[in-house]
């Protein structure tokens, strides 16, 4: 099976868009495509697994709130990694990812990518860097949140959750 | 020059405590020294992420502007890395200032070395994203937890619910 349009999604990524097409490729090829519409395929309390490469598509992330009821804490949008955190720590899931409508993934397993991340060669920095890209994203948009919701709340009881 | 006194607070920082004598040696070579007198501000919110700092003695103060006010969220000292995230962030500004409580002294690595690193010490540079990677994955689930409790916390109060959802969806 071709890899090319695994190889073209992945290269929109952030922190993937410098690769190489061989590197791409390697990456690419230990991953599975995966599709959803609407479906709930990451769940909260679960293993983490894998870490997944939405490629096209929309999804939610909801939190249970101990009382039996669910929040949207918030909405992504590809191309992005998903679940990558709990994946590479290998804690279980702290959220559920819900697809909105249709949406397109590759999926790469827990094992893999620690396999792959604990390579010496151009493909484990390649990997390495995309997930700092993310990592430090995610970070800056979660300040940003406690940020504004400090604000709008007016507490310093919220201003203090705050991560730097 | 080398200065003896910062290679040694550099070489003991914490941080670097994990990493082998070898690794740690060629890495702080691309570390040069930045001191901050008290009220300094070492980074500030909005600027873009051209440095990161190692904190290796001194105190400094996070604060966060939000509506207008600065909120006061950390008072950090030496064993901590700063900056990292606009760093290695894609346009991401910084979202906090930091400023010097006392005299601070740092590790200061700046963009422009780090590109040199990139290209031609891969050894180097894998020690550094290891690291940083560590870091930020502990942070993340730092985060995570934070925000889970801040769910739950505020669970019952819809004006807390619907700007979540509406900050959330804005993001």
């Amino acid at each position: 099976m071709s890899l090319d349009p695994y190889v073209v999604a992945l290269a929109k990524l952030p922190g993937l868009d410098g690769a190489s097409r061989s590197q791409l490729e390697s990456l690419a090829r230990g991953m599975t495509y995966e599709q959803f519409n609407g479906r709930t395929f990451i769940n909260e309390g679960e293993a983490s697994d894998a870490l997944y490469f939405l490629l096209d598509g929309q999804v939610e992330v909801i939190r249970s709130t101990g009382t039996g009821d669910r929040v949207v804490v918030g909405l992504i949008s590809g191309p992005a990694i998903l679940g990558f955190a709990g994946a590479l720590a290998h804690r279980e899931r702290l959220a559920s990812v819900r697809a909105r409508g249709h949406i397109d993934l590759l999926r790469l397993s827990h094992d893999r990518a620690h396999a792959l991340l604990n390579r010496d060669d151009d493909v484990s920095a390649v990997l390495r860097r995309a997930l700092m890209v993310h990592l430090a994203n995610q970070l800056a948009r979660a300040d940003r949140l406690f940020g504004r919701l400090a604000s709008s709340a007016g507490g310093s009881e919220l201003a203090s959750t705050l991560v730097i | 020059m080398t200065d003896p006194q910062f290679q040694s607070l550099l070489e003991g920082n914490g941080l670097l405590s994990g990493l082998d004598p070898l690794s740690r040696t060629a890495l702080c070579m691309y570390f040069h020294p930045a001191d901050f007198a008290a009220g300094e501000v070492l980074l500030a919110a909005g600027g873009g992420g051209d440095r990161m700092l190692l904190l290796l003695s001194g105190q400094v103060e996070v604060r966060v502007p939000a509506g207008g006010d600065t909120h006061a969220v950390a008072t950090l000292g030496p064993d901590n890395l700063l900056g990292e995230v606009a760093f290695f962030g894609q346009d991401q500004p910084r979202t906090a200032d930091v400023v010097a409580l006392d005299t601070v002294r740092t590790a200061l690595l700046d963009r422009a070395t780090y590109q040199t690193m990139l290209a031609s010490d891969p050894g180097a540079t894998e020690t550094l994203e290891k690291l940083v990677l560590d870091l930020m994955l502990d942070r993340v689930a730092e985060t995570n937890d934070r925000m889970v409790e801040l769910v739950r916390a505020h669970a019952d109060d819809p004006a807390f619910r619907a700007t979540a959802r509406m900050l959330a969806s804005r993001e």
